[in-house]
């Protein structure tokens, strides 16, 4: 049951109307209960043991390590919960890539491990480990209660995809009493909504061309997969941060505050800047938790300690992502990106005030045309199927403009744009949408105030007859104008 | 100075007025998309209803036929009445024109735009300059009116070769009830009228799109059981309404038989005097003794419009018509081509017990494309 299907909206009627009429002291119940139900129609029956485990463990470890007196007792408590987390991950996620190299280096085909999926596993592990750490390092209580641990990490609407949450930021709100807020359920229908148009209308529309391309690489040509490559990074962004917004408004139904994960990263202006505005809630995860204290470590090595430190963030990164090459050398770009950065930072800002162009508009724009297909790039390699395609498709865009000509542009442009809808009126339409979709993002609040991050929020500010239309305008088009049959990128990792 | 009940009852008509006036714009603006969708998808019509009622009619003779140019969603019947591209009255030398007779089958239901199996034959046809395959079908037609149809609307198009691909059901229901049943196929799969001077398009399609939503979710064994409860349920009442207490019948009668291998040889016998070359094919039916179980819904669904036929009754029914071609085509010397030995009893080409899927109007195409590569029964 993905957020966009019919049952779902089913499933959450249910919920929210047995929530409202339940007692307050067993609300959590009625929140746990759902998440349960909900990650059930996986059919996945390991996963439901691997949640369980993974919240006694995280439970019982948190416990033990604010209640052990010793540094070494808290140390072990620690470690014995981010074990059974990664652990459980590892098996979960990596024994197929595992037994794949092992495969290829002594020639012995293992069937075992083939099937298992993962779903959201990778999302909530991390928020148990955040918590098990905080514990540590005496930032966090220890939440008493079961239940509303048990919920702290099942949460169905960030239970696949995330967010991840912090417990600082979360548990807290699980504790409160839930209080009728129109305003607030006026918000979480809106973002909803603007989520799954985001994604069906846009997101999946885009995926055709993509997965065309993508899929046989070799049979399309330099300015095909340059093309493609744009897509995706459109895809990719409206997929996931469809999602967020649905999860978002899910929430917010239920007076519930999650982060939000994206601020537009293509507006960024260097790749730091777009790891502030990407995946927001992962990016500060691995920040916190790996990137500081590898940095704390090799603070010895003065000049390369902060690079290193950023290329192993980022290495762990793409492995979080995925087992998968490509995802590890996806991680691998984005951390030299950023040791690079980090290198060249002082020198090059001396350079700009030199020449005085460090606060010019120009300067700026071009610095996010810059930082936009280097992200691209990297795209490349997160979206192909192998790492030889990801090659192939570097040196194919390499090549692109030793033979490009107008009418090849043209011809090739026109065959993505054929890839999009059966009708020109439709191709029309869709790429009249995702400019206004793109536009409508990039007017969004800022993200420093979390509260004030409502996905139509403009919306409740227009006369009634116009919020009519417009809800028109998103339903009509989210169902017909929707391809409902991709599910969200992210759910994979 | 109003006081605070007043107060209260002023601030809730406001909202109520505000939530009416939403609702209102919602439900303008979602009727208005739909019908500027079906304006840019399928140049329909803005004002008015658009349905597939259009599509059909009854001439001054009786005779069922395709409105002229007249087109609902994928279906497009041109100047002369016949679903697909323009056809012009005089025919080109050297062109050979294949019309291909039948009922919905061959019109078209299930089939993508342009993948009704007449329109596949077109492209699959070598040298496909060289013939023009024309769909003539009429939804529903009974085999009694085929002479009086070809007779008025067909023989002026000079075809040269007549696929004959005669619906059994449609000649043992009769015509009234072949045309009714039809409309319903139709009305359950398409936008319905809804009232003569108003429909809302949008409804509609909301409607359409949770139901395909739901048989998307839903497990498959789940929406069959539903069906099969659904569709028994109008089988048992019109059961009791029709037959009054009797059972319904295992075979068909000798006499029905007889009577549609005499209307055949006669249709033959006139098309022949015309010098037009004829081809019968057998009917291809999902509905066999081995796959009753697999699809007993579809089956159940199939009796909804011969209800006086058991299971039994339907399967006697397709192979004795299917002999009785066979026989007209040995007896008379025409051609013809056993398809329903060729198309698997499947749903990949079955969407139900007698339309097809892309798949299974390519293999019906495909067969008679090739008998006529073989026989070249137009030299």
């Amino acid at each position: 049951m993905t957020f966009t299907s019919i049952f779902f909206i089913v499933f959450l009627l249910g919920v929210y109307l047995i929530f409202r009429v339940s007692p307050q002291k067993y609300r959590w119940g009625v929140l746990l209960i759902a998440s349960y139900v909900f990650y059930s129609t996986l059919n996945v029956p390991y996963l439901i043991l691997a949640i369980i485990f993974i919240t006694a463990a995280t439970f019982v470890g948190g416990i033990q390590i604010s209640k052990s007196i010793t540094p070494q007792a808290k140390l072990a408590w620690l470690w014995f919960g981010i074990t059974v987390n990664v652990g459980i991950l590892v098996s979960l996620k990596y024994i197929p890539f595992i037994l794949d190299n092992v495969s290829y280096f002594t020639d012995v085909e293992y069937a075992f491990g083939r099937q298992i999926v993962s779903i959201g596993v990778s999302f909530y592990t991390f928020q148990a480990i955040s918590y098990l750490t905080d514990i540590y390092l005496e930032i966090q209580e220890p939440e008493k209660h079961l239940g509303r641990f048990s919920l702290y990490l099942s949460f169905f609407p960030k239970l696949l995809q995330g967010p991840i949450e912090r417990a600082s930021a979360l548990l807290p709100q699980l504790r409160s009493d839930y209080h009728f807020d129109a305003d607030d359920l006026k918000t979480g229908i809106n973002l909803f909504l603007w989520g799954l148009f985001k994604k069906v209308v846009i997101a999946d529309r885009l995926a055709l061309a993509v997965d065309a391309v993508y899929q046989n690489v070799h049979d399309h040509s330099g300015i095909s997969l340059v093309l493609a490559t744009y897509c995706y990074a459109l895809q990719i962004y409206f997929d996931f941060s469809g999602y967020t917004d649905m999860a978002l408004g899910i929430a917010r139904v239920f007076n519930i505050r999650l982060t939000q994960n994206f601020n537009n990263p293509y507006l960024s202006t260097s790749i730091a800047d777009f790891w502030r505005r990407w995946h927001i809630s992962f990016s500060t995860w691995i920040l916190d938790y790996i990137f500081k204290p590898l940095q704390f470590e090799f603070r010895k090595w003065v000049r390369w300690g902060t690079p290193l430190a950023l290329i192993i963030t980022f290495l762990v990164s793409g492995v979080w992502h995925g087992a998968s090459w490509c995802f590890i050398v996806w991680g691998g770009i984005h951390g030299l990106y950023l040791a690079g950065s980090a290198m060249l930072s002082k020198p090059l800002s001396r350079v700009y005030k030199r020449f005085r162009i460090d606060k010019s508009q120009t300067f700026k724009i071009i610095n996010t045309v810059i930082t936009f297909h280097m992200v691209c790039f990297a795209w490349i390699f997160f979206r192909s199927k192998t790492l030889a395609d990801s090659v192939y498709i570097v040196s194919k865009i390499m090549t692109v403009f030793i033979d490009i000509t107008v009418p090849k542009l043209i011809g090739d442009s026109e065959h993505i744009l054929q890839l999009l809808g059966k009708q020109k009126f439709e191709i029309v339409i869709i790429l009249l949408l995702t400019a206004l979709t793109l536009l409508i993002e990039s007017l969004r609040h800022p993200v420093e105030d979390n509260s004030r991050r409502i996905g139509l929020s403009w919306l409740a500010k227009m006369p009634c007859w116009m919020q009519g239309t417009a809800y028109g305008l998103i339903l009509y088009f989210s169902l017909f104008y929707g391809v409902s049959t991709q599910s969200f990128i992210y759910f994979q990792f | 100075m109003l006081n605070t009940s007043e107060n209260k009852r002023l601030i809730f008509i406001k909202q109520l007025f505000k939530i009416l006036i939403t609702v209102l714009a919602f439900a303008f603006t979602i009727e208005t998309c739909a019908r500027f969708d079906d304006v840019l998808r399928f140049d329909a019509p803005f004002w008015g209803t658009y349905t597939d009622k259009s599509l059909r009619t009854i001439d001054e003779s009786g005779i069922n036929r395709n409105v002229p140019n007249s087109s609902f969603e994928k279906w497009k019947n041109n100047s002369l009445g016949f679903r697909g591209e323009e056809v012009l009255l005089e025919k080109p030398t050297g062109l050979v024109r294949v019309v291909c007779m039948g009922t919905s089958e061959t019109y078209g239901l299930y089939e993508s735009a342009n993948m009704e199996w007449p329109a596949q034959l077109q492209s699959l046809l070598p040298n496909s300059a060289r013939y023009q395959v024309i769909n003539a079908s009429v939804v529903g037609m009974p085999l009694n009116k085929y002479r009086a149809y070809i007779e008025k609307y067909v023989v002026k198009i000079k075809p040269d070769i007549i696929i004959l691909f005669i619906n059994p059901y449609a000649y043992v229901m009769g015509s009234e009830k072949a045309n009714k049943h039809s409309e319903d196929r139709y009305k359950r799969q398409h936008i319905e009228e809804k009232k003569k001077y108003f429909s809302f398009r949008a409804f509609e399609k909301l409607k359409l799109k949770f139901k395909a939503e739901v048989k998307q979710e839903l497990p498959a064994d789940l929406l069959k059981k539903y069906r099969v409860w659904q569709y028994s349920k109008i089988v048992n009442e019109t059961e009791m309404r029709r037959l009054k207490n009797k059972l319904p019948m295992e075979t068909v009668s000798q006499s029905h038989v007889d009577a549609f291998g005499y209307e055949l040889n006669e249709l033959i016998k006139y098309l022949k005097q015309q010098n037009i070359q004829v081809v019968l094919s057998s009917y291809p039916v999902l509905l066999q003794p081995g796959t009753l179980e697999a699809y007993n819904d579809i089956f159940i669904e199939s009796r909804v419009g011969l209800v006086e036929y058991s299971f039994n009754g339907l399967i006697d029914i397709s192979e004795k018509i299917n002999l009785k071609i066979k026989d007209a085509a040995q007896k008379s010397g025409v051609g013809y081509v056993d398809i329903d030995s060729m198309v698997p009893k499947n749903l990949q080409y079955f969407a139900d017990h007698v339309h097809y899927t892309d798949d299974g109007a390519h293999k019906v195409a495909l067969a008679i494309k090739n008998y006529i590569v073989e026989t070249n029964p137009a030299k």
